[in-house]
């Protein structure tokens, strides 16, 4: 006999109803009920509805506990402790999920591919142009001499690049090439910032010596009327306004720096790289640049001239004698006529 | 890497530290000890050796010539003889682990959910120079309420009064944790201290504590029987009056008036704590009721009486008296359950 009905029997041995025992027990009528049919679905959970039987048993004067073992071997799901499992806290993890992880290493390695192959291909070619109908065919064969002079037009600065080289100035400055033709105004202020960069550009017309002399000599020549503002913002030697076309140190020839000759200048020699600070009689300084060896500057004619090197050995007034040690510093060395003797 | 040496050699165990029994629970295995928390001391030129721990120690409980102590060291629940708690906790670690030398196990150990940080710490640190590894700590009406297979994981309210031998717990657990707990020091000490009271007040009898708890067991009830005296039994003790050993009947009746003063504490602390219970987990628990666990649970008509105070039924736990040291076992055997015991520790 199963314990719902054991329940039942004795309480209507008993005759006792269920509203009655539901007051005395405090346990619902339908809890009682359903521990009657043995309909558990709605009886909270293993302990309980165990309780509640050994309960009721008990109310009714049967073995509770005889019932209660009764219970539990028949009613096993029902009397089934509560599973313990703990709620643990939502993962607030920052790494990403291995799926995520993957596809944005796929996508990087595919973006890098694409990248690497459009970056090494090379350089595009021009759309092909759909050829000529036949009606423009004969045109076409007519004037081959006219459809090159665009190109050349487009191309001159390259190709008429030689024919300006004799100006010894940097070939591929475009408008500013025609400064140096027109000799003299401009030279002393355009020049500068390609200064230094023309020789680079011209290794090769170092020899060309002659004709940048009217250029220095454009350049050389106010110091009567305005020094002060054609050198006052050359003091740096490396890139000072000398209009040296030469930078090869081995070039034995050398440039020529300062006046033109035109006889009994006094003149300083290069017999090494040496800097050079000139200045007239009232101290302004007329020329600031650095001598390679061979290089001449020639002082304008006039008294008061002095000037300093930093290279006493690597300077010389006659040519062969050097003025000092080398490495060492001359300062206020007259230069006149009488100059050369005075060391 | 040493810790995890020591716990192959070792087997985890759960302790109920309780104020008459100590219960141990050995992972897998089950509770496998279950003796009185009674050490016995014995001095011997000045110094403290242990005699007896357990069973043995407390039949000399009352009975012990000048130099041999036998000692409860856990009163209301709480560790009172720090030293002698230690011994216990390390003889019965030994114990379970047949004294095998380089045991250091895990250990969860139950505290009342009413004591105080430095009464946890000093149980810790029990447990800690008795040889344990890691020491967690559990609240006892929490252990007790996963013990008697309360769904307290759930979001649903369960309310669990656990009746020990220190300490009445009281507590409302949803949610795998104490919504509210009321700790009444009111326990079967205190039920035997009453017992013994009432019968020197009345018979001018002294009866000893061991005798007043086999009254407690044998016929004691919480409310007057419906017809008569009830039960009745023979009791003996000492004779105020003359001096002169005694035997005289008690009746269930005396014992329920008796008991009357821990009984009523014991209801209190239900009603406070049904009147601190939020309205939801009020609502489940009128359907579900009050489980009742700890050996309190088993005085006679106790659910009785808490029925007709509150109007809620009340169920008596299966195997109340293992209740908390199955609790306790299950949380050890659980991994996130010991996480969360940790949390609530740092808490």
């Amino acid at each position: 006999m199963s314990v719902g009905t054991i329940l039942r029997d004795r309480r209507h041995a008993l005759s006792l109803d269920l509203p009655e025992l539901s007051e005395y027990l405090r346990i619902k009528q339908a809890f009682l009920e359903a521990i009657e049919n043995e309909d558990f679905k709605d009886l909270p959970g293993g302990t309980y509805a165990t309780g509640f039987v050994k309960t009721y048993a008990k109310a009714l004067g049967l073995d509770h506990d005889a019932v209660a073992d009764a219970f539990r071997r028949e009613q096993a799901e029902a009397a089934r402790k509560a599973p313990l499992t703990v709620r643990s806290p939502l993962k607030d993890s920052r790494i990403p999920t291995v799926g995520i992880t993957i596809l944005a290493i796929v996508l990087l390695a595919g973006g890098w591919i694409v990248w690497s192959y459009a970056g090494n291909r090379p350089a595009q070619h021009a759309e092909l142009v759909p050829e000529l109908p036949d009606r423009l065919k004969p045109q076409a064969a007519e004037p081959p001499a006219n459809a090159a002079v665009p190109v050349v037009g487009a191309a001159a600065p390259g190709p008429v690049q030689p024919t300006l080289s004799s100006t010894a100035d940097a070939p591929e400055r475009g408008a500013p090439l025609n400064q140096p033709v027109g000799p003299v105004a401009t030279g002393p202020l355009s020049p500068p910032p390609t200064a230094a960069a023309a020789p680079q550009a011209t290794p090769a017309q170092t020899a060309s010596v002659k004709p940048t002399v009217p250029a220095t000599m454009a350049f050389t020549a106010p110091p009567e009327g305005e020094p002060d503002e054609a050198q006052d913002d050359t003091d740096e030697p490396a890139e000072g306004p000398n209009m040296r076309t030469s930078p090869a140190a081995d070039d034995v020839s050398g440039t020529s720096y300062g006046a033109p000759a035109s006889g009994g200048q006094v003149e300083i020699h290069a017999l090494g790289n040496a800097w050079v600070q000139v200045r007239d009689g009232n101290r302004t300084v007329v020329y600031t640049g650095l001598l390679h060896k061979g290089d001449v500057y020639r002082a304008p004619a006039g008294q008061g001239y002095t000037f300093m090197s930093g290279n006493a050995g690597g300077v010389s007034l006659d040519g062969t004698t050097p003025l000092g040690a080398s490495g060492h510093v001359i300062r206020n060395v007259p230069l006149d006529a009488q100059a050369g003797k005075h060391p | 890497m040493f810790d995890k040496i020591l716990g192959f050699l070792s087997s985890d165990i759960a302790i109920d530290l309780g104020t008459a029994n100590t219960l141990v629970y050995v992972k897998n295995k089950g509770i496998v000890l279950n003796e009185p928390s009674v050490v016995a001391i014995q001095t011997v030129k000045g110094r403290n050796q242990v005699l007896a721990v357990g069973d043995e120690a407390k039949q000399m409980l009352g009975r012990t010539p000048g130099n041999i102590q036998a000692i409860r060291p856990l009163r209301d629940g709480v560790i009172a003889d720090f030293d002698i708690a230690e011994h216990m906790i390390k003889h019965f670690i030994r114990k379970v682990h047949n004294r095998r030398a380089f045991a250091s196990p895990q250990v969860v150990i139950c505290v009342p959910s009413g004591s105080t940080p430095v009464e946890r710490r000093a149980i810790k640190d029990s447990a800690q120079s008795a040889g344990a590894r890691n020491v967690f700590l559990i609240e006892e009406p929490f252990a007790a309420a996963i013990g008697a297979g309360l769904p307290v994981t759930e979001p649903t309210g369960s309310m669990v009064v656990d009746i020990g031998g220190g300490t009445t717990e009281v507590a409302v657990i949803s949610l795998a944790g104490i919504v509210y707990a009321k700790s009444v020091r009111v326990g079967g000490d205190k039920m035997d201290e009453a017992i013994i009271a009432y019968i020197r007040r009345n018979h001018n009898l002294l009866i000893g504590e061991s005798s007043a708890e086999r009254i407690k067991k044998e016929i004691g009830t919480a409310c007057p029987p419906e017809d008569g005296e009830g039960f009745t039994m023979h009791i003996k003790g000492r004779d105020l009056m003359n001096g002169v050993p005694k035997e005289l009947v008690i009746t269930q009746r005396q014992i329920s008036e008796s008991l009357a003063e821990p009984v009523s504490q014991i209801v209190e602390a239900i009603k406070i704590t049904l009147e601190n219970t939020a309205p939801e987990l009020a609502a489940d628990i009128v359907d579900k009721g009050i489980v009742m666990t700890g050996g309190g649970a088993l005085l006679g008509n106790l659910d009785l009486v808490i029925r007709h105070a509150t109007g809620l039924p009340v169920t008596v736990a299966d195997d109340p008296l293992s209740c908390v040291a199955l609790g306790s076992g299950r949380a050890l055997e659980d991994s996130h359950m010991l996480n969360s015991l940790m949390v609530n520790e740092l808490r």
